[in-house]
């Protein structure tokens, strides 16, 4: 066997013992953070309220996106935050991942409906956080792409569902 | 306690859970972040500020628990590479133009049926530290070229000819073990 192909074979036998006292050491560092947090929180409930209505604001924008009232332009911005832009590749890669089938299922639709799915779908895979919501920090900013990411996650399986009765339909004579 | 479960009460922010949601990462973390910075203290730095960050989340703490593993150490791996990149005396800029396009013939061992797994590791973990990292981003963590580029700020075709010196340089140390 090469090297190379023993090394990815035997990957998880490279991690190593972590020192000592490791565990001790960070069940301090929980407390520290945690007492922290929970002041923060305290002093923040408006941003979080704030937070919240923005959340809102994205479930009405997928409604309206789904029934084609979706006018020109929602804010776009690059998270500077290297903790909230992991967060927002790893949900956005998950949108992807779950809209593979209605990819799929938008061949068997007629040009026009596939055009406009293609559009909403193109959208529905795109965490895009309001330009206002850096102001709130870095914890809000991720709770909202959480918030958001559930909301467009909970929208693709209504239209993958969709879409599987109607080409069930359309291949039962229904249609 | 089952992945599901720690999951429910990290978000009611309950402190056993927390620390048995510790206990299940930790140490695939400290791994990921030990073979990058090389050093076990800042490995160590690395892992529990990784996993303070989720805890302190909920938002962050995902349902599936390949997922969060996923997560975390995408996490830890980013942190480690800064970690590492502000450690380097030399700057990936120099590291481009040295290594431009120049590919490495192939050179490639068999391991024999007694090589043991411990040896294979003292190898690596001896390697000169832009061979240990990109044979373990590549390897061990299983990144692509193009991401192991872009987090080490370098071009893609740079990523696959230093990863190449270094499988030549792996192939080297095992031979000369063998010989031993």
């Amino acid at each position: 066997m090469k090297p190379e192909e023993y090394i990815r074979k035997n990957a998880a036998g490279f991690d190593a013992e972590v020192p000592s006292g490791h565990r001790e050491r960070f069940s301090e560092r929980l407390d520290a953070a945690l007492n922290q947090e929970s002041g923060r929180r305290k002093s923040h409930r408006p941003v979080i309220i704030a937070s919240w209505s923005v959340a809102s604001w994205s479930v009405a924008a997928i409604l309206a996106l789904f029934f084609g009232w979706f006018g020109p332009g929602i804010f776009r911005s690059v998270p500077a935050d290297k903790a909230v832009a992991e967060v927002l590749d790893y949900y956005t890669d998950l949108l992807k991942e779950e809209a593979g089938p209605v990819y799929q299922l938008a061949g068997k639709l007629d040009e026009e409906s596939r055009q406009e799915l293609l559009r909403s779908i193109g959208e529905l895979t795109c965490i895009n956080l309001d330009k206002n919501s850096v102001q709130f920090g870095e914890e809000h900013q991720i709770t909202l792409i959480y918030n958001i990411y559930q909301n467009y996650s909970e929208s693709i399986g209504f239209l993958t569902g969709l879409l599987e009765n109607h080409t069930d339909g359309c291949a039962a004579g229904q249609f | 306690m089952e992945y599901k479960q720690i999951v429910k009460k990290c978000r009611n922010g309950e402190r056993e859970a927390q620390m048995r949601f510790y206990d299940l990462f930790h140490r695939a973390i400290y791994g990921s972040s030990l073979r990058i910075v090389g050093n076990e203290f800042e490995a160590e730095e690395v892992m529990q500020e990784t996993i303070l960050k989720v805890l302190t989340r909920p938002g962050m703490i995902l349902d599936g628990r390949k997922e969060m593993e996923v997560l975390l150490k995408r996490i830890a791996i980013n942190h480690s590479i800064d970690l590492y990149r502000k450690k380097q005396k030399w700057d990936f800029v120099e590291i481009n133009r040295k290594h431009e396009y120049e590919l490495q013939e192939e050179v490639s061992v068999d391991l024999p049926d007694n090589f043991s797994f411990a040896l294979v590791r003292e190898v690596i973990e001896r390697m000169t530290d832009n061979f240990r990292v990109i044979l373990s981003l590549r390897l061990i963590e299983g990144m692509a070229f193009r991401e192991i580029a872009g987090q080490l700020g370098i071009d893609d075709a740079v990523a696959r000819v230093v990863y190449s010196r270094a499988r030549k340089k792996l192939s080297e140390e095992i031979r000369k073990k063998i010989r031993l």
